[in-house]
């Protein structure tokens, strides 16, 4: 388990107060600012490069190598924007992070922006967190009258003009160009024109908060101890949320590769009636496909761990879902997600969402016949290999994932 | 349809909220300037895109179709106590729909429905973020957690007392 002494998120439950400066910085925040401030971008991203650190979001993608192709691309203006647009169901970090953790979500943004020699940040917050993006806020105007943001910071030189910007609510914004059409006044939609990727005509970095999170840190401890956490290949630290049926739904920050099962029985408390109980975890929010107890019996929580058994760590959301939960209408409810949230852009999607609803609701209410479930894989094929952004993908992998492991449960509720 | 202006510190919010984008960029203070005047009137009116359509000159159209796309804005008036319930799955998993009735006959309404006196309102979005306090609900903003029926009932006659001062 990991040791209180390498903690990133030492906050993470409020357990010592709130996101005012003076509380963040009795907790370490910003101490390391003026310090590396002093270095120049280069280097610090080669400590972040020698840290490992992936980002934590949807690609898991190096964030050294990100950063250094962003760095190429010529404009002398970019953008950095975060974004918590969290409406993955099953995910819950947002809201404590925001809360409690802001002043580091805050710091983290200045390194990135440091290192990748970016001026003006946006946070996009989902609308419906309205007391965090107050306390948000609260923490941005504290920052810059410290002078920790803004012009000039800390006499180095570095400026960084940071702003929180209130999206509607819009799941098809977890995907970059249609948050940034949001931004800019338009429908949300993603953007396949050949300025799509840009914001208000720039180039745009965009970052999880967890990831931009955890770059304090890696500055100030170093990459080495950094690396030391975690697994080759999956290094440091993640925040892991654990809710549906255990005993003691809770948030917790453990390292990489952590097995399922200590997550489940050590920090949650066990599975509501026994581990025997179980049925099924999805292990990264409804997007992620879910796993039978089997594999939760000894799967690790990491990127690579979790995407040999195909399904994937997503936003390290864990359901667990015990026997006496029906499987079945959650698949049902996962569907009617989807077939909500699609943006109708692509007609492969948007009516592949609405007939993978169709029947899974037809099946799950016994009107459904087992050619039904021939129909549903095929449906699901076609729908991944030709939606045009990730909401669509993500709309297939749980019931592919579903079909994969649970086949039986739908057939027992066919009429033949 | 009645007028709709800006109070003189919601004005001052909005143009605060324009300068944080570019020049010529106010389009992007759209969704801010919908949420204010959400706050200010308890809906987002006709009226209201009005006055965003002119200080933005953003067309109205544009605003009218962002507020209907948006499951966050609505065109009539919730009410005074107005609540959301979750309907996301973990929320489920935690008996979710009890919680609900018994807010809903408490209330004595449905589900997107606004009470006749303009009390009560309800209405159900998805996974609210707080998946790991299940079941969860928004009483005007504000998360409550670990609900059971009694509990949600207890904080929305805090709510209803509040209404009534
Ligand atoms: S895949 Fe779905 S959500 Fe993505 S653009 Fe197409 S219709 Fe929209
Ligand atoms: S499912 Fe209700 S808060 Fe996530």
């Amino acid at each position: 388990m990991l040791k209180d002494a390498d903690r990133i998120f030492t906050n993470i439950d409020g357990r010592s107060g709130g996101s005012s400066l003076a509380e963040a910085k009795a907790r370490g925040c910003w101490s390391g600012a003026a310090e590396y401030l002093k270095k120049t971008p280069r280097e610090l991203l080669e400590t972040v490069a020698r840290s490992g650190l992936r980002g934590r979001g949807m690609f898991a993608r190096k964030t050294a190598e990100k950063w250094s192709e962003f760095i190429k691309r010529p404009s002398a203006f970019k953008y950095l924007v975060v974004s918590v647009n969290e409406s993955e169901p099953g995910t819950c970090k947002a809201r404590s992070l925001l809360r409690y953790e802001a002043h580091r979500l805050l710091e983290g943004c200045l390194i990135a922006a440091y290192i990748c020699g970016i001026r003006r940040a946006y946070i996009y917050v989902r609308g419906v967190f309205a007391e965090e993006i107050e306390i948000l806020e609260n923490a941005i105007a504290e920052a810059e009258r410290a002078g920790l943001l803004g012009m000039n910071i800390l006499r180095t030189g570095a400026d960084l003009h940071l702003s929180v910007h209130r999206g509607g609510e819009a799941y098809v914004c977890r995907t970059d160009s249609a948050m940034f059409r949001s931004m800019e006044g338009s429908r949300p939609m993603p953007d396949f024109g050949a300025d799509g990727e840009k914001l208000f005509g720039s180039p745009v970095l965009v970052h999880n908060p967890e990831t931009l999170c955890m770059l304090p840190s890696v500055l100030t401890r170093g990459a080495d101890w950094f690396s030391s956490l975690g697994r080759a290949g999956n290094e440091g630290v993640r925040l892991f949320s654990v809710s549906g049926d255990v005993e003691r739904p809770c948030l917790v920050e453990e390292t990489l590769g952590i097995p399922m099962r200590d997550l489940i029985d050590k920090y949650a408390g066990g599975v509501i009636g026994g581990w025997q109980n179980l049925a099924a975890v999805i292990p990264g929010g409804i997007s992620t496909p879910c796993l039978p107890r089997e594999i939760c019996e000894h799967v690790r929580m990491d990127y690579d761990s979790l995407g040999a058994v195909s399904s994937g760590l997503g936003t390290g959301a864990l359901i667990v879902i015990g026997k006496s939960s029906d499987l079945v209408g959650i698949l049902r409810r996962i569907a009617l997600f989807f077939k909500n949230e699609s943006c109708g852009e692509c007609a492969v999607c948007r009516e592949g969402c609405r007939l993978m609803f169709d029947l899974i609701d037809g099946i799950a209410s016994g009107r459904g016949k087992r050619s039904d479930i021939g129909r549903l894989e095929r449906l699901c094929e076609d729908t991944e290999n030709a939606a045009l952004c990730p909401v669509g993908i993500s709309a297939v992998r749980p019931v592919s994932g579903f079909l994969r492991h649970f086949r039986t449960l739908l057939e027992e509720r066919c009429r033949d | 349809m009645s007028a709709f202006a800006f109070t003189e510190e919601n004005r001052k919010k909005l143009e605060a909220l324009i300068r944080r984008y570019p020049e010529g960029r106010a389009a992007s203070a759209a969704t801010g300037a919908m949420y204010l005047a959400a706050e200010q009137e308890g809906c987002v009116s006709d009226a209201a895109l009005e006055a965003i359509s002119e200080i933005l000159s953003v067309p109205y159209s544009r605003l009218w179709e962002l507020r209907s796309f948006y499951g966050a804005f609505r065109d009539k008036p919730a009410g005074k106590v107005h609540v959301s319930f979750c309907r996301g799955i973990c929320c489920g998993m935690k008996k979710a729909d009890g919680v609900r009735d018994a807010c809903l006959a408490y209330m004595n309404i449905r589900t997107g429905e606004t009470r006749a006196d303009g009390l009560f309102s309800a209405e159900e979005k998805d996974c609210l973020g707080a998946c790991s306090d299940a079941p969860a609900m928004l009483v005007n903003g504000t998360l409550y957690g670990r609900l059971t029926p009694e509990s949600a009932k207890e904080i929305l006659k805090k709510y209803e007392a509040e209404a009534a001062c």
